[in-house]
């Protein structure tokens, strides 16, 4: 055996284990090298020294107090914590209290519904009840004005264009004019003043009566002939500010 | 009957609700907890600090603890580890430390053979200065491994490295003690020579 094994052989053991080793080896070795016998010696002398430590505080506990405090904490924390199922004191008053806070759940989901489906069909009330009041004050605003507006029961009228083409525009019947407000189909109507009707006007367009109140004029234009004949016929032409021809009447000459 | 329960066992039951089994298992672990604060420490005051505090966690976080990883020993002891380094690293005193080690020495000194005694008190605090004074990780060790009897499977368990690591810190942790020692004029003349080394 060399030094190096024989070191290694030592730190294997514990120091409390050295006084007991029989490794023949371990023995001769230590006989046959002096070097190695005086490292061993201070392996056991230090090993005396750690025992006097190790002797000194072998029965040495805490005291009391500190189990006191460890037991006095567990009372507090595990157990006022530990699970329902683990205490059976305590399983029906928790029971009792999850069934409680289930119930509040689904209470409040419910609640949200409703208030959001109250929400939702006031919110449509009062959308319709301001269209029903915008269309009010535009009916307010057509009967406190005679001369404005008319609804013709059904009109269709056919204009012969300069290039020959005819289009046709198509008035929707409506019944009267309280039913253009409630009826969003018929809110586009043909826009006439009864003056313009009683001087033999036709309704050309379907307007909407808030982008058609504006300021017209006449304009008396030459219309070439449907028939196919020479002549031409002469028409006074109402045009908006927008461009588009409000009504036209055929001038008899 | 409950002396007879493992430790897992105890903590279960305890964890249940059972104070006889915490009582039953903090009596069972109390001892090595302390006597490692106390020898980590020096301090007998931060022993008892530590000692309380492992506990109390493990009243308050044994849920948590995995039976698969380790044992509640090993468990126990790294727990430990971290309150004794954080005390450390609150109060860390050396002169509150060698008071703490000189007083005790004076409690071994008795009457009848006052001159072995002393030297033996001597000795004492030569060895408990030497002890202190190493680094943490090796100081962990001789702990545990020479002032606590624990095994090297033990050891590596209770601190969490492989067994040649606890070996090769064992043997760095004797050189440095016999080092130490040597130039302790209370040790002489059963230590004196300790630095000396094969040199082959």
């Amino acid at each position: 055996m060399i030094c190096r094994e024989f070191t290694r052989k030592v730190e294997e053991l514990a120091l409390s284990e050295l006084g007991g080793t029989v490794d023949s080896q371990l023995l001769a070795h230590e006989r046959e090298c002096s070097d190695c016998a005086d490292w061993l010696q201070q392996r056991h002398a230090l090993a005396g020294a750690l025992q006097v430590l190790r002797n000194s505080a072998a029965d040495a506990e805490a005291p009391t107090s500190v189990e006191h405090n460890v037991l006095r904490t567990f009372r507090h924390s595990v157990v006022n914590t530990i699970p329902a199922e683990a205490n059976p004191l305590r399983r029906a008053f928790t029971f009792r209290l999850r069934r409680f806070f289930e119930l509040g759940a689904y209470a409040a989901a419910a609640a949200a519904l409703v208030i959001s489906l109250a929400l939702g069909v006031w919110y449509l009330q009062h959308r319709q009840t301001n269209a029903g009041d915008n269309s009010a004050q535009q009916n307010t605003n057509t009967t406190a004005e005679p001369n404005k507006v008319i609804v013709p029961q059904e009109t269709t009228a056919q204009v012969a264009t300069p290039q020959g083409t005819r289009h046709v525009a198509e008035a929707h019947p409506v019944a009267t004019a309280a039913s253009v407000t409630t009826n969003q189909e018929s809110a586009f109507v043909p826009v006439l003043t009864r003056a313009q009707q009683a001087q033999g006007y036709t309704p050309m367009m379907l307007c909407d009566p808030l982008s058609c109140s504006g300021d017209e004029q006449v304009v008396r234009m030459e219309l070439p002939a449907s028939d196919g004949s020479q002549e031409s016929q002469m028409a006074d032409v109402i045009i908006g500010d927008d461009g588009l021809v409000r009504a036209i009447r055929i001038v008899q000459q | 009957m409950l002396t007879e329960q493992t430790d897992e066992q105890l903590l279960a039951l305890a964890m249940a609700g059972d104070e006889d089994a915490f009582t039953a298992l903090y009596r069972r672990r109390q001892g090595p907890i302390y006597r490692f604060a106390l020898h980590m420490s020096g301090s007998p005051q931060t022993a008892e600090e530590v000692t309380q505090d492992v506990f109390i966690f493990l009243a308050q976080r044994g849920r948590d603890f995995d039976a698969t990883r380790a044992p509640l020993g090993a468990y126990l002891f790294g727990v430990a580890r971290n309150y004794i380094r954080r005390a450390m690293e609150r109060s860390y005193n050396d002169s509150l430390n060698t008071v703490a080690a000189e007083d005790h020495a004076d409690s071994l000194v008795s009457k009848e053979d006052a001159v072995e005694d002393i030297a033996r008190g001597q000795l004492f605090v030569a060895v408990r200065k030497a002890v202190l004074s190493l680094p943490e990780h090796y100081r962990e060790v001789v702990v545990l491994c020479d002032l606590q009897e624990f095994s090297y499977a033990e050891a590596a368990a209770a601190i969490g490295c492989a067994i040649g690591t606890i070996r090769s810190r064992l043997h760095r942790a004797h050189d440095m003690l016999a080092k130490k020692l040597q130039h302790s004029a209370a040790v002489a003349p059963d230590i004196s020579g300790l630095a000396a080394r094969c040199p082959s």
